[in-house]
């Protein structure tokens, strides 16, 4: 932990926040005429060199994608602890992880599309080291050989919870074990790493967004129908809530509120359990687990010292990556403005 | 097209009895007609109904992916709907409405898949949207059966009806009207015949007589 090794990257990053959308701006770009008048207004941004290389109009998920892996490089670059942005990075990489692993349980091959590009290893060359198609001398392996140990533990986990299945379960099941497999091994290595780094809002920040996945996840759940045994492989590990407690909370409303009642989360969980048992709709919901996580990063985005801002930073461009998708998806399938605006998440700044 | 036939009191019989024949299949023929139309027409309305439902629910269905794909990426969705959730087994069975041999499908559960709201992926980083969508879709799949089963009904009920039509209409127009035709043109030159012996024996009776 080394606050004051972050003053220069946090000075640069209160400069770059102020390329941010404001809610403001995604209202006007959400009320736009057309997707082509909202590329159009796009285009004075930050996103405007990313709009400009676009091929057609329907491929502005590239030129986000893009947008987004150079902040993140650019983020990284100036980090002087790169671990903390790696780590929220490494998403991305245990997304691939489920990509590699699933097609190697099904025996076809690797769809390429369903790689993430913007994670801190190329998909390919990730694939290649953990099939160890790559000889050790040609092994790159960077500063986050932490990730890759981690990574390649998981891919050997899923491979033998492949040998220990024994026909079970049907497909769907297997799929949904094996992601909660991943899931777990990434969320547990992401909270370690914050811990390891010692920086209390980060530390808090990891351990919320746990919190708030495995409420979400326990209510999607009840939904599917899962029992408490499925469950409890599918729950995440480092949240303030023990995955345990959880798993015996998960049946009974009661006990699920008595979890979260400390929590920031309090009413978050009683809404949702409440929408739940009358079967509706999460989507509302959801959005406001969302908008309370990014609450929880704006409050530490005003240490004016430590890897918070950054950190911030980089959260704020996902989440902004996914406001614009969901404006110019919206734009592309006509959706009122009003509906679009409906879903768009809590912004960064 | 008439129906020659010899004037005899033999052919004459067997033309009645030929006319009855026809008379009770053409009744039966026009009742089994009404009795496909109506099966027909409720099959129509089943469709009608389905149809709405189909529409319906695929509208919601498809807002909801598109919300599920507005936020996830496209990475995130492909990597989530890589395993489809095994294969469907529909089971097949068949029915006799008025002699017309017709399919009843059923979407069977799968024994090894307990529960069938299970999606075939992790719930940590997708959304609810997307259970939604693919519950819809799961839903929309048992419709699309019974649509199928429906529509192929009305297919082979439309065939027997307008094969039971024509049938009927053959009989009502062309068959009877001739056998009726040919009945009474037997009716006639037997009554011609009849008429004749008579006079003829009553020109011999006179003969007769006047010896």
């Amino acid at each position: 932990m080394d606050e004051y090794s972050w003053a220069s990257a946090v000075g640069r990053i209160r400069i770059l926040e102020k390329r941010f959308l404001s809610r403001a701006e995604l209202e006007q770009l959400a009320a736009s005429a057309s997707l082509e008048s909202a590329l159009a207004a796009l285009r004075d941004t930050t996103y405007g060199p990313y709009i400009a290389k676009m091929r057609g109009i329907e491929s502005y998920d590239d030129a986000l994608r893009e947008s987004l892996a150079a902040e993140y490089d650019l983020i990284s670059r100036m980090a002087p602890e790169p671990m903390v942005i790696a780590a929220f990075r490494g998403r991305h990489d245990f997304h691939n992880l489920k990509v590699i692993a699933k097609n190697q349980r099904m025996g076809m091959p690797v769809q390429e599309e369903a790689f993430s590009l913007i994670g801190n290893f190329d998909p390919g060359q990730l694939k290649l080291w953990l099939q160890g198609g790559l000889a050790a001398s040609e092994e790159k392996r960077p500063r986050k050989d932490d990730e890759l140990s981690v990574l390649r533990e998981t891919y050997e986990a899923t491979a033998e919870f492949e040998q220990d299945d024994g026909g079970d379960y049907g497909p769907a099941l297997v799929a949904l074990r094996m992601d909660a497999l991943i899931d777990r091994a990434y969320y547990a290595w992401f909270v370690r790493v914050m811990k390891r780094h010692g920086y209390d809002s980060l530390i808090t920040y990891a351990e919320h967004e746990v919190d708030l996945i495995n409420l979400r996840m326990s209510l999607r759940g009840r939904k599917q129908g899962l029992d408490a045994k499925i469950m409890a492989s599918v729950f995440l590990p480092g949240g303030t809530i023990a995955a345990l407690d959880l798993t015996e909370a998960y049946s009974r409303d009661e006990a699920l509120k008595e979890l979260f009642k400390s929590s920031p989360f309090e009413s978050l969980a009683i809404q949702g359990i409440k929408l739940t048992a009358e079967r509706a709709s999460l989507t509302s919901w959801e959005k406001a687990c969302d908008d309370a996580l990014m609450n929880v990063i704006k409050r530490a985005r005003l240490s004016p010292m430590g890897p918070e801002p950054a950190y911030g930073y980089v959260y704020g461009r996902e989440i902004e990556t996914r406001n614009l998708r969901v404006i110019l998806s919206g734009k592309l399938s006509q959706v009122s403005a009003r509906e679009i605006s409906e879903r768009l998440r809590e912004p960064y700044v | 097209m008439t129906i020659k036939v010899n004037a005899t009191r033999q052919e004459l019989t067997r033309l009645r009895a030929r006319i009855k024949m026809a008379s009770r299949g053409h009744k039966l023929l026009k009742d089994k007609r009404d009795q496909l139309m109506k099966e027909f027409l409720a099959i129509v309305h089943e469709n009608q109904r389905l149809r709405e439902e189909l529409e319906s629910r695929l509208a919601k269905a498809y807002k909801s992916f598109a919300q599920a794909r507005a936020w996830l990426s496209p990475a995130v969705l492909e990597e989530a709907l890589m395993v489809a959730g095994g294969p469907q087994e529909v089971s097949v069975r068949h029915r006799h409405i008025m002699n017309v041999v017709v399919p009843e499908m059923e979407l069977r559960e799968r024994e090894d898949e307990q529960n069938t709201d299970v999606m075939p992926y992790g719930l940590a980083s997708t959304s609810s949207d997307l259970d939604d969508a693919l519950r819809e879709f799961r839903g929309i799949l048992t419709i699309l059966v019974k649509l199928s089963e429906v529509e192929r009904k009305i297919g082979l009920l439309a065939d027997e009806i307008e094969k039971t039509r024509r049938r009927v209409n053959a009989l009502e127009y062309v068959l009877i009207p001739e056998l009726e035709a040919a009945a009474k043109d037997v009716e006639m030159r037997l009554e011609e015949v009849d008429r004749s012996t008579a006079s003829r024996l009553m020109k011999v009776k006179d003969i007769v007589r006047a010896r």
